[in-house]
């Protein structure tokens, strides 16, 4: 994933964690653009009204208000002009059975929230090019960053 | 990390799964300085010979004869030589409770093997800066790719 600028789109009601990822962002090698939606309402509406150019990722956290993160990821998948999103799974926790079902809707990467700024860095960075790639895969491989 | 002097050392039984790994990783680091060992006492030989020199990255079967790959980790982790070598559990099963006592023992990267050979490539892409952040970080992170 080399475009010039890498728009990134977050998912993620919790407003310190948004400022936390968006400083992870800033210290990542490439450029980055970053927007935020608070709520899987505000998300999906983002998505439908921008269906022509779409973020290159979406961050997308499990626990928001008005819909989550599991009903989300489900109508994206199912929705011809967004299925072909990347979808990076952003999460406190997450049991081995949700996460199982997260890859089964079509996630192409789940990472446990880290609580260190080093950490986030480092997790934001080896999702970006396997979100990307995995996309394009034939058989998608499930990918676990912080398990 | 230079790509194109990595030492790689793998320890697995199959001689298969070794042929296969080995030209995933030729594919994309042709000048690879590659070798296999196919069980754990070997393995354990190899690392403690005196005069060679120490891979810089060990991917390790669990399944292997006379000693398994648990065994071989821990071993690696308690030796104040070796402790610090960079290692890939690489097996086809993947339990929570063998994953987690691995990643315990000191495992850097967990990968299930995939089967195709594209996405062999692309998890032996992935998970070799993976483990070298690993090794030098100081709370470690825990990454599973084809979870």
């Amino acid at each position: 994933m080399n475009p010039k600028q890498l728009n990134i789109l977050l998912a993620d009601d919790d407003i310190d964690d948004c400022h936390f990822f968006k400083e992870a962002l800033e210290a990542l090698p490439q450029t980055t653009n970053l927007i935020t939606v608070h709520d899987g309402d505000e998300l999906m509406d983002y998505l439908t009204e921008n269906s022509e150019r779409l973020p290159h990722v979406l961050f997308l956290d499990i626990n928001m208000p008005r819909k989550n993160g599991f009903e989300c990821l489900s109508e994206i998948k199912s929705i011809e002009a967004l299925k072909d999103l990347p979808v990076v799974m952003y999460s406190t926790s997450g049991s081995k059975d949700k996460i199982n079902i997260l890859f089964n809707n079509g996630a192409d990467v789940y990472i446990r929230k880290p609580a260190n700024f080093a950490q986030l860095v480092q997790v934001i960075h080896h999702a970006l090019p396997m979100a990307a790639e995995n996309i394009f895969s034939n058989g998608k491989l499930k990918y676990i960053l912080n398990a | 990390m230079n790509l194109s002097e990595l030492n790689i050392l793998l320890a697995d039984d199959d001689p298969d799964d070794c042929l296969f790994f080995k030209e995933a990783v030729t594919s994309f680091i042709p000048a690879t300085n590659f070798s296999a060992v196919h069980d754990g006492d070997e393995l354990m030989q190899r690392l403690g010979n005196e005069t060679g020199k120490l891979p810089d990255i060990l991917f390790l079967d669990l399944n292997m004869p006379r000693k398994n790959g648990f065994e071989c980790l821990t071993e690696i982790k308690r030796n104040a030589k070796l402790k610090s070598l960079p290692v890939i559990i690489f097996s086809t099963s993947s339990s929570d409770d063998s994953m987690n006592i691995l990643f315990k023992t000191g495992a850097d990267v967990y990968i299930r093997k995939p089967s195709n050979f594209e996405q062999l490539v692309q998890v032996i892409q992935h998970a070799l800066p993976m483990a070298y952040e690993s090794i030098a970080a100081k709370v470690k992170l825990k990454y599973v790719l084809n979870a």
